[in-house]
């Protein structure tokens, strides 16, 4: 179990230093926070409205950048491990397939909480900002100020200690995102095909839901249709369990138990995946 | 001490199927061996011969068709098989942006080790392999030479039984195979178990205690190098002073004389012959 | 053995996953959409992920200097797209109608260029028709939440002058949550203007029934005085 640890914790270190040695985590993560040094060029009309906007932007770039880590850089690693044969070395090790998928996995996660963690405090960073350009604006604005209580609520809406929740839910999407591209990666012989495919998934997978209760309730749908979509659904995440951190985004502070949804679904759909990925993993030979 | 042979192979049978027509090609045939502890077994076969497919099926990388394999007892695939094994491959598949510790200890890890056992194995690991003077450099700088001697390093990182040697010294200088030839001796020293491939047939000969010859996926010949070499119906004429025409005339005398080949090259090495005489 | 590992993990996993989707179906607030909506969002959704949210508000920020430059028609697309690109946003079908309802059709009322009347009239009519549809858009979007129900009381009153449908939707919105003790008052203003005294008479005295807030209650009362002095008809006895 000792030894387990060790080869799991070698291997996870290896993709975060893989990651942090090479290019792909650079090239995703520069552009993100020069998106986001764009966001004071952007202005708005009301308090509110650049409150959202700011929310919106800081989100958007971390959950669009997120996206591409998450799928790319899994690809890049396991390909470049088949590409490169150092999967050769690797797998000559005593160290069982589902470790390597695992760590990978693991690996991923860190380099995804690392890069969420970087924009989250530039995001930060940029609230701070816009509280200060509120506060001097309103002290400024001799005809209409802003009483301290409306001051106040401003502030609230900046710092609402739900959009942490938001982040943990763009998070565990994210590592669904990882846990789907391994699962492509374990059968694909380019990353390009891999990234293609999980980016599809990602797409796809936020039709889910309404294709399934499309199925479900309509009637005059062929019986070849409902089981193609049923066949469909099966498979294919349903990104809607995310869809709480949209909700963060437009005001709503929800209790922590609303993360039960997209953690618990997240964590069965990495048990599956990783199950099916494995098996796939061990059938393949390589030459 | 584990008492089984180091690998027991029997009756393996490998295919691989040609991707563009879905036609089965047999890479391996009724390849059956046995190596004993603390040998230097050399698998000598042209190209396409089926020696690197062997390595791949015991390390578990490629599924036989039949048969089986057995290391140390363990059944090839399996992570306690692969407990048994070293491997240094043909060409260096390391993560090129670490650097040589680094790799030794990133494979280390990989076995297992915990960092006290690391740390104690790396500088016995950095001395056999005499890597210390580079051993903190980047790997993409490094030379053949320098990566092949990281390639042994993480081989033997932890302390394996049996090591599988992929064409070890091709592509080195001199000075580099000299070096390799060194440590695969001072490895079979320490009571392990070697079985390489390679094009050197001079360094296998002084090298190897045993041999065998592949050729199109069957094995042709086994046996000690030398008793191999003395059941060779063949004899080496040195012969100086001639010109070609009495050169040939002594081809033709042999021919009378009943031989049913006559090879008139400089003399590159009985274990040569043997090999042409078996391939050709 | 490992086999049998792999194929219970992956039966688990994926049974867990099945039954979190089996409780994940119909969220209450889309199912007033229709199906070709509903795909259209998701799709949306996907194509763009994060980014979607800001798309919507570059598109509202093209709203905002519409709105500036007085281009009616450049501001409809906007807000068009804004919604379209974020439809959980209150914001966008609140403000949006109030700039179509409000700005953009007395913008065509006070337009200086047109000289026939009758055409600024036209024009005036078509801006507070496209806030309604936007607004009526915005609340199947939004069927529980009071705000929009409310704006669209306030352009049925303030803009088309049916002070009918404006009682319908402040009776809405002031049953949801959140919706502040002004807004069942509005309904009660509405029927007023409606003409409909009797209707008043009889709202305002079931609303003093359910209105347990002191400062509400009083200014309901003060409303059934006044609608006692000006109609001479008892407030505790309904119209027949």
């Amino acid at each position: 179990m000792r030894a387990l640890g060790f080869r799991v914790a070698t291997l996870t270190g290896l993709i975060v230093r893989e990651l942090l040695r090479q290019n792909v985590l650079y090239l995703i993560l520069i552009p993100a926070v020069l998106t986001l040094l764009t966001l004071p060029l952007f202005t708005a009309l009301t308090f509110e409205e650049q409150i959202k906007f700011t929310r919106d932007f800081c989100y958007g770039t971390m959950s669009i950048f997120g996206v591409f880590l998450a799928i790319i850089a899994t690809a890049q690693s396991i390909s470049n491990d088949l590409e490169q044969k150092t999967i050769f070395t690797i797998l000559a090790k005593p160290i069982d397939r589902w470790e390597y998928l695992f760590s990978k996995g693991l690996g991923m996660s860190w380099i995804l909480f690392l890069a969420l963690l970087i924009l989250g405090v530039l995001s930060a960073g940029l609230f701070a900002l816009q509280e200060k350009g509120l506060i001097e604006a309103a002290v400024g604005n001799a005809t209409h100020p802003l009483s301290a209580q409306e001051l106040q609520g401003l502030r609230d809406q900046i710092w609402n200690p739900a959009l942490l929740m938001a982040l943990l839910i763009l998070y565990f999407k994210l590592i669904l995102m990882v846990g789907f591209t391994i699962l492509f990666s374990t059968v694909a012989s380019s990353s390009l095909f891999t990234i293609f495919t999980s980016l599809m998934i990602y797409v796809i997978g936020h039709l889910q839901s309404t294709a399934r209760e499309w199925m479900m309730s309509s009637e005059g749908i062929s019986v070849g249709m409902k089981w193609g979509v049923g066949f469909m659904t099966v498979i294919l995440p349903d990104m809607s369990f995310y869809e709480g951190a949209d909700r963060i985004l437009m005001g709503a502070s929800p209790g922590l138990s609303s993360l039960i949804p997209s953690f618990g679904y997240t964590f069965f759909n990495l048990f599956w995946i990783l199950g099916l990925s494995t098996w796939l993993f061990e059938s393949r030979d390589f030459r | 001490m584990n008492l089984s042979p180091p690998l027991e192979i029997q009756n393996l049978q490998a295919r691989y199927s040609l991707s563009w027509n879905r036609k089965s090609v047999v890479a391996l045939d009724c390849f059956n061996l046995e190596l004993k502890a603390g040998e230097i077994f050399a698998l000598l076969g042209p190209n396409g011969s089926g020696k690197t497919t062997l390595f791949k099926l015991i390390l578990g990388f490629l599924k036989p068709k039949q048969g089986s394999i057995f290391i140390h007892g363990e059944r090839a695939g399996t992570r306690g098989a692969r407990s048994y094994l070293g491997y240094l491959p043909e060409n260096p598949y390391f993560p090129k942006y670490l650097t040589g510790r680094e790799i030794l200890e990133t494979y280390g890890g990989l076995s297992g080790l915990s960092p006290h056992q690391l740390r104690d194995r790396i500088e016995i690991i950095l001395e056999l392999t005499q890597m210390s003077s580079f051993a903190e450099k980047a790997l993409h700088t490094y030379s053949k030479g320098m990566i092949q001697r990281v390639s042994l390093g993480q081989a033997l990182i932890h302390d394996p039984q049996l090591l599988l040697f992929d064409e070890p010294m091709t592509g080195l200088d001199p000075q580099g195979v000299d070096g390799m030839r060194e440590a695969m001796t001072k490895i079979r020293s320490l009571g392990k178990t070697i079985l390489f491939t390679s094009h050197l047939l001079e360094q296998v000969e002084t090298l190897a205690d045993r041999v065998a010859i592949l050729y199109q996926g069957k094995k042709l010949v086994e046996g000690a190098i030398e008793t191999l070499l003395k059941e060779q119906k063949s004899a080496t004429i040195q012969v100086t002073g001639l010109s070609s025409e009495q050169l040939a005339g002594v081809k033709a005398a042999l021919t009378d004389f009943g031989a049913t080949s006559v090879e008139m090259t400089p003399s590159s090495g009985s274990l040569e012959k043997l090999f042409r005489s078996y391939t050709k | 053995m490992k086999r049998v590992l792999l194929i219970l993990m992956i039966v688990w996993g994926g049974g867990g996953k099945l039954f979190y989707e089996g409780m994940n179906l119909s969220p209450e607030n889309k199912t007033s959409l229709s199906w070709g909506n509903r795909f259209e969002q998701q799709l949306i959704c996907g194509v763009l992920g994060g980014w979607r949210p800001v798309v919507a508000d570059l598109a509202w920020l093209r709203v905002t200097t519409s709105w500036e430059s007085r281009q009616w028609s450049r501001l409809h697309e906007n807000i068009r797209m804004a919604v379209r690109m974020q439809p959980e946003s209150l914001l966008f079908w609140d403000i949006g109608a109030w700039h179509l309802a409000w700005n953009a059709s007395l913008g065509e009322r006070n337009n200086r260029l047109e000289s026939q009347m009758e055409k600024r009239h036209e024009r005036e009519l078509y801006w507070i028709e496209q806030g309604r549809s936007l607004l009526e858009e915005g609340v199947r979007y939004h069927p529980n939440h009071f705000k929009i129900w409310l704006q669209l009381g306030l352009l049925h009153q303030e803009r088309r002058h049916d002070f009918g449908a404006a009682y319908d939707c402040f009776l809405r919105a002031s049953h949801l949550e959140g919706a502040p003790g002004y807004v069942a008052r509005l309904a009660g203003y509405a029927l007023e203007k409606q003409g409909d005294r009797a209707r008043a008479l009889e709202y305002w005295n079931d609303l003093l029934e359910r209105s347990s807030n002191p400062a509400d209650r009083t200014l309901i009362e003060k409303r059934l005085l006044k609608l006692e002095k000006d109609s001479m008809i008892s407030p505790l006895k309904p119209l027949p």
